[in-house]
């Protein structure tokens, strides 16, 4: 082999090495969803099993993190995956182990500037021990009420629930409730909110007597993992989102999501598309004021997205689906 | 030698028919438990001490009768 034609084979090769490199790592990028984007209100509807947590990351930088699922979630990992630093506020909906039990791992791996909580006290070690890691840290500390509201920036941030008064009994109904607002687009999170009429004015009833139309959003969190106490026709009516998400577990023991709201959510999928981080997993929209674009780790088939909890668990049969089989040996994905 | 034990577990809350019951001294180990099992009036936030006491006379007659299944079902 003479001498120029080795070199022309040698930087052929590397050519093609240097191409393949900028292959895998775009393919690599274009994978899980991006960190903050500048000018962008990007939210994650984390994959934290049976449990609920939201990573906001605002276009100015600023991170907010809604509940943190429940203890041995892989929360932090997948904050680091995304990219977070510091968090700037944290907000703990309600006392529930399901949205606090990994606030104490949180607190640990990254700096808190400012947190809210709903004020409910809720006598379980759980809580305790997260209030009292909020005291040493010497976190700024507030119990925001309806009303309350927070620039960050282009988005602004207000809070609908709960009112001054606090449940007596029931925390999800003491649930802090927020809407986020960027540009013509809104946000609605919504914790383990509840309407249910044998509690004393439950946290939905109150939302909707108070302000019906301040209810409309484009996206909504559904509110106690998809169960029939965090959504009713009344609620979706009042709401309209054109995004619905819903974060729980494959294979949960407690039928979320319930038949009731997927049969709601199937009869309004013409304007209204679902999302669920127990079939699909981390779930991404990215928001620059006047669309939403969404994204998520895993796809489903269409004929699986409207599977109740129980038939996603096995433990019913199913109904429509090519992958009937592999739902009937009761797939237990934890 | 200890014929019960005793351990502290809180109810984290109520999904449906189960009570979320969490261990009070290591709140990563939780299990579920239907409600009518629980005290009259439990309501969530609560402290429970649950006794696990050996029943003795129960798993012996419990053995025995699978014994005596097993004898039958082998054709003795």
């Amino acid at each position: 082999m003479n001498k120029t034609l080795r070199s022309i084979l040698i930087i052929a090769l590397a050519a093609a090495a240097i191409v393949a490199i900028v292959r895998l790592t775009r393919v690599r990028d274009n994978q899980p969803q991006p960190g903050p984007v500048a000018g962008k209100l990007v939210v994650h509807f984390l994959d934290v099993g049976q449990g609920d947590s939201e990573l906001i990351q605002l276009p100015a930088g600023e991170t907010i993190l809604i509940d943190s699922g429940d203890r041995g979630a892989p929360t932090v990992e997948l904050l680091r995956k995304f990219g977070v630093k510091q968090i700037d506020l944290v907000i703990a909906t309600h006392p529930h182990s399901d949205h606090i039990g990994e606030m104490r791992d949180v607190m640990r791996a990254f700096k808190v500037l400012e947190f809210w909580d709903s004020g409910f006290n809720h006598p379980t070690r759980t809580y305790g021990d997260m209030l009292q890691d909020i005291k040493d840290r010497g976190i700024k500390f507030a119990t925001p009420k309806r009303g309350d509201l927070r620039k960050f920036g282009d988005v602004l941030v207000e809070v609908l629930n709960p009112s001054e008064e606090l449940p007596d009994e029931n925390p999800n109904n003491a649930s802090l409730v927020v809407r986020l607002t960027y540009g013509a687009k809104r946000f609605l999170f919504t914790g383990d909110a509840e309407y249910n009429v044998a509690a004393k004015s439950s946290a939905w009833e109150q939302m909707l007597e108070k302000d019906r139309e301040g209810l409309r959003a484009d996206l909504l969190k559904a509110a106690h993992h998809g169960s029939s106490n965090g959504m009713t026709e009344e609620i979706l009516d009042a709401v309209s989102p054109s995004i619905v998400t819903i974060s729980c577990a494959a294979g949960n023991d407690y039928h979320h999501p319930h038949p009731r709201v997927m049969r709601m959510l199937e009869q309004a999928a013409s304007k209204t598309s679902i999302y669920r981080t127990d079939l699909e997993g981390t779930i991404t929209s990215v928001c620059d004021g006047n669309t939403i674009s969404m994204s998520s780790d895993r796809q489903v088939a269409r004929d699986r997205l409207y599977l109740t909890g129980d038939e996603v668990a096995g433990t019913v049969a199913g109904v429509g689906g090519s992958a009937g089989s592999e739902r009937g040996r009761g797939r237990r994905a934890r | 030698m200890k014929s019960a034990s005793l351990a502290r577990v809180v109810i984290d809350r109520f999904e449906g028919d189960l009570a979320v019951l969490v261990l009070y001294e290591d709140d990563g180990v939780k299990f579920n438990m239907p409600l009518r099992l629980l005290p009259e009036g439990a309501r969530e936030g609560d402290h429970l001490l649950l006794t696990f006491a050996q029943d003795n006379a129960s798993r012996e007659s419990e053995k025995k009768r699978i014994g005596n299944l097993l004898d039958e079902l082998k054709g003795k």
